[in-house]
């Protein structure tokens, strides 16, 4: 019959289309040159458009061959799935040399993603070392090192951003605003005179103040022990563990919440919105909002905005809790323990932390292209060129390297070193006790998930002020007894305890 | 005399039709069952820098936090409970929906109809969140500033208030589902005979009896098959409409907690795929049993349709 | 002659299904609206049916690079076609041998493909069997081979439909005629299955269409990537840059030069157009039942 060939030879094309799935399509394995430079792979994630790759990492790549004889292949990763991706290409054992990481050090290394590098440090980082100084030592397990941190001001700061304008108008001092009473008095007079505007909503993770603590007339210093069980903090430099959320400053920024809530301060939706806050302020119809931004000190600034037209009012930047400098959660940059090529990897970014055209170039494009020298000593956009849509959006001037390095953007200061004065002032930041301090969540690990599950049903309700404090905080507190929390917090104690007791 | 259905040929269409079936079973068992040795990752502690293979086990200690929440019997009532509900819900409007496209005179509106009923499937759980936070903000949504005060009725918080919540999700639910749930019955519908019915209208047999003498026998295949397949999901919840679209509001907790809900927010911070492992296998063997003991029912009082 | 009976039923059912449609579709039309609404108004106003005020910059900030988007477009689509049709041939034929009751071990195959929709291993052995052993990565078939070529929920539908609503006579009667297998397949099966498989592919296309997890895992090269991942990236970056206005500071970028709220609806309309236009071809074979008319008795 007729069909049954036509059938017959579908189906035997079929069938050897089956076949070529079994054979190995293009799978590279990359070459490895004996005698020419080493190649090194970099794991990192993006947040944004990178169509100019290949030239960014061939400019890369002619400073270093002839300084040091390393090569570098970028792989990109969304920010969103980067680090399920590093443990699927860990699983399936490919290969990695640098991978950035997005904030727990002390996970990756407990889960033997990374090596520790406190040898390879000695022998080609020594630039690594002198730079970070004593925060090197910011992720330690065991007495080993596992990452070479971001070395930027590292000062972070619950920072209050608002409307300078509207603050002169109505004649409002921002220096007042420094604590949670000030910025009360604030809003109840800008509210007064402007009904209409909402004062504060949450900014970034749907949180207002998120981790921040910002009651700081009686909290100075908050250090975060754990990036899985974020709530457990040491407060003004005492080695005890606390959990946040049942402390007496918990329960005084609920109330300040909870007050300006009710005063129609606060946005009606702020325990549920996925609008963030800035947006709504640069549009004008939010007064403040909190933010992290890096603070310098106790001085109120006004923000500068050198460069950005469309913002269309002046604003203060007013910082709300002491600053510290705390290891938990900290960006940096380690080295894979399937790596091949560790020592090429460190003297890769051993170079990274002082050659600042290497530094500029990995952060901002490639010279000449992307970006130019100016006499004044500052960099600019080259011409058709911004901000945003340069063609190298990557992620690494915030969390890979040493800012120091870079050069600095004309729209970002006027002052050449103003990336070096920066980290600079990390030297007066005090640095908490606990840095380096890192919490195994091993031994406690099912409390913590049933924990974190009561945190996400009570804090965004409680720290929105949409509830009332004084009935839905004991349940909180009560709800999180019951998950284990306390054990968490002995486990914790224990840990540090051991710790302190070896430095 | 049917000389050419003599025992070599049937022998020979018998092996034709296993040959027919080579490369689909070749494909789930290379993609399905070869994986399925990934399972002991819900018993092991994994550690990369020794490998999948020699990570430490640790027996049933990642299937702990599953029951040491408080709200273990929340979640599983609420798993349990809203997909019974769906489920009764999605089969009767869907039937109820395809019966209609199918006896629509108009049939290029019902053509049309189909398209848009199945557009919700193409919309992502993330969007669909905004859209009803669109509805539901208390700020500028769209219930409290326009409809509610055009019956005269006071703003209501949505998201703080619990019972709106098992309503507002059913109708999300059916928004997303109905299309395709009724695109599957009409398929069977529109393989009905259609001489059945012609003789049925001459014996004088209203649209009713039709429908309940006809077509929903007719399609009850289709049924029975469609109900056991959801016993195996029945501790599976839709991710995106039990967090996404309650925006994750704790206030509401205890009405759109589910077993999903639940493993993902113990587990956000800790990457944990042990752990994880351990709860989505937790909830295969508990689908398995009940739709193991689903279809022995079945076999027993309507052995045709059973699943196997 | 139509009854009066019949007249309000017919009258009844098509209200009821407009109203399903109305319901159904305006979500998308507020979709589309806040996709093309100025980010101001936006922000002020959450969305709205009606823009307050227009504006496209939505889809110019999305498409500033908008080879990489047609690029994409052509992709899925291919990829699309392609698996649907490879999809519905391993389907078609593990579906109809299943169908046949005299078939040894039926019971069997069938629990075994079953099985697979409760018990998966997980990502990361599935990801070590594609990337490393079948080494697919950054292949056109990254995108069309893992998960998505079986679905065993389809099979059993279309097993159950050929098992049920192709009356045995006529194939008895195909075989009576000396049709073997092959030939029952494609001369009654086939056409008279049109409904079930009908509806399979269009299941199928919205699967692939819609699938982003393929490209996320087994595709790295950026010139590989379906629709949905790209969309999906830049909703991801979108939103993380306005959450984290201390970064975008650090470059001289303002959060406000992304029209981040608009920009998400917009994301959603190109996700969803193509499917918009092609799907009304499909109905045909859905609605028109083909009814061979009696079996010849």
């Amino acid at each position: 019959m007729k069909n049954f060939n036509h059938f017959k030879h579908i189906f035997a094309i079929v069938l050897m289309l089956a076949m070529l799935l079994a054979l190995p399509a293009c799978g590279t394995s990359p070459a490895s040159d004996s005698n020419g430079p080493v190649k090194i792979k970099f794991e990192m994630f993006s947040f944004g458009e990178t169509p100019d790759e290949a030239i960014v990492e061939e400019a890369l790549n002619n400073i270093t061959r002839d300084k040091i004889g390393v090569e570098v292949d970028i792989e990109f990763y969304n920010l969103a799935n980067y680090e399920e991706q590093i443990g699927l290409k860990m699983a399936g054992n490919e290969a990695m040399d640098l991978v950035a990481i997005l904030g727990d050090t002390g996970a990756m290394a407990r889960q033997g993603e990374l090596m520790p590098i406190d040898d390879l440090l000695e022998k080609f980082g020594k630039d690594i070392m002198d730079v970070c100084g004593d925060l090197l030592y910011y992720a330690t397990i065991d007495g080993k090192n596992y990452g070479v941190p971001f070395m930027a001001n590292k000062k972070y700061v619950a920072t209050l951003i608002c409307r300078k304008d509207i603050l002169d108008e109505c004649g409002i001092d921002p220096k007042s605003m420094t604590t949670l009473d000030g910025v009360g008095k604030a809003y109840e007079i800008v509210h007064q005179k402007y009904p209409e505007m909402t004062m504060l909503a949450p900014d970034g993770d749907g949180l207002i103040f998120g981790y921040y603590g910002i009651d700081n007339e009686h909290v100075k210093h908050v250090s975060y022990l754990s990036g899985d069980a974020y709530y457990l903090v040491s407060v003004n430099d005492d080695p005890t563990v606390i959990n946040f959320y049942e402390s007496e400053s918990y329960k005084r920024e609920l109330d300040t919440m909870r007050a300006w809530y009710e005063a129609g301060y606060i946005l009606k939706d702020a325990a549920t919105t996925s609008e963030v806050g800035s947006l709504s302020y640069y549009d004008g119809s939010l007064f403040s909002y909190i933010s992290n931004q890096n603070c310098y000190g106790d001085v109120v600034e006004p923000i500068v905005h050198a460069g950005l037209s469309n913002i269309t009012f002046p604003s203060y930047a007013i910082p709300l809790s002491a600053d510290v400098v705390t290891s938990a959660d900290t960006l940096g940059v380690g080295i894979s323990s399937n790596s091949k090529n560790p020592e090429a990897a460190m003297k890769w970014l051993n170079l990274l932390f002082t050659d600042s055209d290497m530094a500029t170039t990995l952060y901002y494009g490639v010279k000449d292209h992307h970006w130019q020298m100016r006499d004044d000593g500052l960099i600019e956009y080259c011409d058709g060129i911004e901000a945003g849509n340069s063609g190298w959006e990557a992620a690494f001037n915030w969390c890979i390297g040493n800012s120091g390095a870079s050069y600095v953007f004309n729209s970002v200061s006027n002052d050449p070193d103003h990336n070096k004065k920066q980290l600079a002032l990390n030297n007066s930041a005090e640095i908490s006790i606990t840095y380096g301090f890192e919490f195994d969540p091993d031994p406690v690990e099912t409390q913590i998930a049933a924990v974190s599950n009561v945190v996400e049903k009570y804090a965004y309700a409680l720290e929105s002020g949409s509830v009332d404090v004084d009935t839905v905080l004991p349940q909180f507190i009560a709800e999180m007894k019951a998950a284990g929390v306390d054990d968490v917090v002995a486990e914790a104690q224990s840990q540090l305890d051991t710790y302190m007791a070896s430095k | 005399m049917p000389e050419k259905l003599n025992k070599r040929s049937i022998k020979k269409n018998h092996l034709v039709l296993y040959l027919l079936m080579v490369p689909g079973l070749l494909y789930i068992l290379v993609n399905n069952y070869l994986p399925m040795a990934g399972v002991f990752i819900a018993f092991k502690k994994i550690n990369y820098a020794l490998g999948i293979f020699k990570s430490q086990w640790v027996g049933f200690r990642n299937f702990k936090f599953l029951f040491a929440t408080p709200d273990a019997w929340i979640i599983t009532r609420n798993t349990v409970v809203y997909n019974v509900v769906f489920l009764i819900m999605e089969t009767v409007f869907g039937i109820a929906v395809a019966i209609m496209l199918a006896d629509m005179r108009n049939q290029r509106l019902a053509r049309f109809s189909q398209s848009a009923l199945i557009l919700p499937d193409l919309i992502s759980m993330v969007i669909c969140s905004y859209i009803a936070f669109a509805f539901l903000s208390q700020e500028n949504g769209m219930l409290n500033n326009t409809i509610l005060p055009f019956f005269g009725l006071q703003p209501v918080s949505w998201y703080a208030e619990k019972g709106p919540w098992p309503v507002i999700l059913s109708v999300v639910y059916l928004w997303l589902n109905i299309g395709t749930t009724a695109i599957i019955y009409l398929s069977s519908i529109v393989g009905i005979n259609k001489a059945l019915y012609e003789s049925a209208e001459l014996d004088g047999a209203t649209r009713w009896q039709q429908i309940t003498r006809i077509t929903i026998p007719c399609i009850k295949p289709t049924i029975v098959t469609m109900l056991l397949l959801s016993t195996g999901t029945l501790f599976y919840s839709n991710f995106g409409l039990f967090y996404l679209i309650p925006q994750n509001s704790g206030m509401i907790h205890d009405v759109t907690a589910t077993y999903d809900t639940y493993v993902y927010n113990a587990l956000m911070k800790s990457n944990n795929i042990g752990m994880a492992a351990a709860a989505g296998l937790f909830q295969s063997v508990v689908g398995f049993i009940l739709v193991l003991i689903a279809n022995k029912i079945t076999a027993k009082v309507d052995e045709d349709n059973a699943l196997f | 002659m139509i009854t009066k009976q019949e007249r309000r039923y017919q009258h009844g059912i098509t209200a009821t299904i407009m109203i399903l449609v109305v319901l159904t579709l305006s979500p998308f039309v507020l979709l589309l609206m806040s996709s093309i609404s100025s980010e101001s108004s936006l922000i002020r106003n959450g969305y709205q049916f009606w823009p307050q005020t227009f504006s496209l910059d939505a889809y110019k900030y999305i498409l500033r690079n908008s080879d990489t988007i047609l690029k994409a477009y052509g992709l899925t689509i291919a990829t699309t076609a392609v698996g649907t049709l490879m999809s519905l041939f391993l389907t078609i034929t593990l579906a109809y041998p299943l169908s046949r009751k005299s078939l040894k071990g039926r019971n069997v195959i069938t629990f075994l493909i079953f099985f697979t929709m409760l018990f998966h291993g997980g990502v990361v052995p599935s990801y070590i069997l594609w990337a490393r052993y079948l080494r697919i990565k950054n292949t056109f078939w990254a995108l069309v081979l893992p998960n998505l070529l079986i679905n065993p929920f389809h099979l059993i539908l279309m097993k159950n439909y050929f098992e049920h609503s192709i009356p045995n006579e006529i194939m008895e009667a195909a075989e009576l005629d000396g049709a073997g297998p092959v030939g029952i397949l494609s001369y009654v099966v086939l056409p008279m299955g049109k409904p079930i498989i009908a509806t399979v592919a269009m299941f199928t296309i919205l699967t692939y269409w819609n699938d982003w997890t393929n490209a996320l895992y087994f595709v790295s090269d950026s010139k590989l990537w379906s629709l949905q991942i790209l969309l999906q990236n830049i909703l991801n970056n979108v939103q993380f840059l306005s959450k984290n206005s201390q970064v975008t500071s650090q470059i001289g970028m303002s959060v406000t030069n992304i029209p981040s709220v608009s920009v998400r609806m917009a994301i959603a309309v190109l996700g969803v157009l193509p499917i918009l236009i092609l799907f009304p071809f499909f109905q045909k074979y859905i609605v028109k039942g083909i009814s061979l008319g009696a079996v010849k008795e």
